[in-house]
């Protein structure tokens, strides 16, 4: 009668499945068999040990299962399986050797080459979006230009004698609130050409009922849109080429909720008025 | 040729590399320079703020992101070993730094009267230096640590009943360093394991919202940004703004989501928040005092809990990236349609 001796594992199996490699320190310890005693100390060690590491584990720690199963040395004759005593070892380091060696090294070249794609890839990337971040360079304003000239000629007869001839704003006392200075110190570097544009063509009075907002008059009666932005070139030119860096990017096609965003940036904003609420004159326009 | 071709390649690599220093102007608190915000008002659109550029630099930072998920779990275990006997050597425990820098945080709280946890809350009542100063007194010890705990908490709460919800959800650093310091103060061992991630996630979450805040808001930034001369890189200033936005978003989620990255992470914003503070004084140096330190602690305490979430470390390599990845996008767009829609439901 042949009798098919059961597989027999002296020592301690450690089970990686790399299909679904999970992270399972405790120990199956099977029953022993034959009258054997409970598993030794040893394996209990190691269960607890692997069960102590698993707040510290680390990446791609496999599977490891703890399979103690001993079998009488008559059962299976022949067999090179090691005597159980001193063959129980069920640590990571077992588990982490067998990775290396086996699903682990396939894993570690799949990884090695997602990462060598990925960065070439990156590269390739950064190439194509260095261009969007470059600055874009604001207009330059010269001041031999028709244009800053003809801007320095309107300032100086509609806008030096509230903002000051130097820029620096005016001590004027208008209706509410000092007019600001247009060069840095001031925060007309912080509006959109748009906004700019609106602001000298229909004033600010009556802009989002803010009765503390600057009274700007609206000079829609008394300049063309060329003259406006004559005038706006001529107080750009003033400005610092970092500043008008700065104030350029404002133009790069704001939203409504943007623009909502700058005018509390700057208290300001200057929607055409309705036309039969038109502001009150300026008291500088109406002395002219 | 050659050097055209270094040119072409190194130009990007350099340009990444230098990211972070440059953000640093950027990383100044805008709400402690620039009064002119209006946490009411509504933010930029989210169809202008995704706009190709953005979408851009999102793919940058992703596939830059998966090489670092890799290159973490090839070897940055053997890096944390490494760091991990450094810092057994140094022998500072982090809930001490912790606990002295909140100390000396609130003593400066009370040399600044009328300031409420940092620098652009305001209170007009008298008794809250005071309130601080004591707070500062019960850090003296760590029996009584969890005093100053419970003030912050009290002190956050009084802020949010002030400012609102959503503009304290910049804040919740501080609500993570007082549950951080309580646990370690009262010592519960149920809770002790978790202290560390608690004041990881909070540092995490404060940055997150901080970059939202930077694509949602980026005119408050306007002003800082054009007073420092780091405009003169050659970058576009809303384009500078909003890559300010992904370097501070990415560290952020590495914070969560990386082992030794996570420690990285947290050293390249210290150098970006020390580096603000040297730009923009003593006002930014007070109100980073508690960020700046609890970089340090996580630095010195490495990994934490609840860095599994985001890492799943049971997988393997390539697959474990590849989720980390995954997560780090669903952080993301959580994080959007969270900011978006909670200033929707807050403000209309």
């Amino acid at each position: 009668m042949s009798r098919t001796p059961p597989v027999r594992t002296a020592t301690p199996t450690v089970d990686i499945n790399p299909q679904r490699r999970k992270l399972q320190p405790s120990g199956s310890v099977d029953a022993p068999r034959s009258g054997t005693s409970a598993a030794p100390p040893r394996v209990r060690a190691a269960v607890a040990a692997i069960e102590a590491s698993a707040s510290h584990r680390r990446y791609g720690d496999p599977q490891v299962t703890v399979e103690a199963r001993w079998y009488p040395p008559g059962l299976a004759a022949g067999s090179t399986a090691a005597p159980l005593a001193g063959e129980w070892r069920a640590t990571n380091d077992d588990a982490e050797a067998a990775v290396a060696g086996g699903a682990g090294a396939a894993d570690r070249r799949c990884a090695v080459v997602t990462m060598v794609v990925a960065a070439s890839l990156a590269v390739a990337v950064s190439v194509v979006v260095a261009p969007q971040l470059r600055a874009v360079g604001p207009p330059a304003y010269p001041a031999t230009s028709d244009l800053v000239m003809q801007g320095a000629a309107v300032y100086a007869a509609h806008c030096a004698g509230c903002h000051g001839a130097d820029l620096k704003g005016g001590t004027a006392q208008t209706p509410r609130v000092p007019p600001p200075p247009l060069e840095t110190s001031g925060h007309a570097w912080l509006h959109s050409d748009a906004t700019l544009f609106r602001m000298v063509k229909y004033g600010t009075a009556n802009c989002l009922g803010d009765t503390t907002a600057p009274a700007m008059p609206r000079f829609a009666e008394q300049l063309d849109d060329r003259s406006i932005q004559a005038v706006l070139a001529f107080v750009k030119s003033r400005w610092s080429a970092g500043v008008r860096v700065v104030q350029n990017a404002f133009n790069d096609g704001l939203s409504d909720a943007a623009e909502t965003q700058e005018a509390v940036l700057c208290t300001a904003i200057c929607a055409p008025p309705a036309p039969s609420e038109p502001p009150p004159p300026h008291p500088h326009v109406a002395a002219r | 040729m050659r050097r055209n071709s270094l040119r072409v390649v190194g130009s990007p690599v350099l340009g990444l590399l230098a990211v972070p220093w440059l953000a640093a102007p950027a990383h100044a608190h805008v709400k402690w320079f620039n009064d002119n915000y209006c946490v009411s008002c509504q933010p930029d659109a989210l169809d202008h703020i995704v706009d190709a550029r953005w979408v851009w630099l999102l793919a940058l930072f992703a596939l830059v992101s998966l090489c670092a998920f890799v290159i973490d779990r090839l070897c940055g275990d053997s890096a944390n070993d490494w760091i991990d006997g450094f810092a057994a050597r140094l022998g500072t425990p982090p809930e001490d730094i912790l606990r002295i820098g909140l100390g000396v945080f609130l003593v400066c709280l009370w040399l600044q009267p009328g300031v409420l946890l940092t620098p652009e809350l305001r209170t007009g009542n008298p008794a809250i230096p005071w309130f601080q100063l004591t707070l500062a007194a019960t850090t003296l010890s760590w029996r009584t640590t969890w005093i100053a705990s419970a003030g912050i908490f009290a002190l956050y709460g009084l802020a949010v009943a002030q400012y609102g919800l959503f503009h304290l959800l910049d804040y919740p650093i501080f609500f993570g360093i007082a549950g951080y310091l309580a646990i370690h103060s009262l010592g519960p061992t149920r809770l002790l394991p978790y202290a560390g991630s608690l004041l990881v996630g909070t540092v995490a979450a404060t940055l997150l919202w901080a970059s939202l805040e930077k694509w949602a808001y980026w005119l408050w930034t306007m002003p800082v940004v054009a007073q420092h001369p780091a405009i003169g890189f050659g970058f576009n200033p809303k384009a500078y703004i909003v890559l300010a936005g992904f370097v501070e978003f990415f560290l952020a989620y590495f914070l969560l989501g990386g082992r030794f990255f996570g420690r990285l992470a947290a050293a390249v914003l210290l150098v970006i928040f020390v580096a603000a503070v040297v730009d923009f004084g003593k006002i930014d140096a007070v109100g980073h005092l508690m960020i700046i330190l609890a970089l340090v602690a996580i630095i010195l305490q490495g990994p934490q809990p609840v860095g599994d979430v985001f890492t799943w470390p049971r997988l393997g390599l390539t697959q474990g990236a590849f989720v980390s990845l995954a997560m780090l996008i669903a952080v993301l767009s959580t994080y959007m349609l969270g900011y978006f829609g909670l200033h929707h439901l807050l403000y209309g």
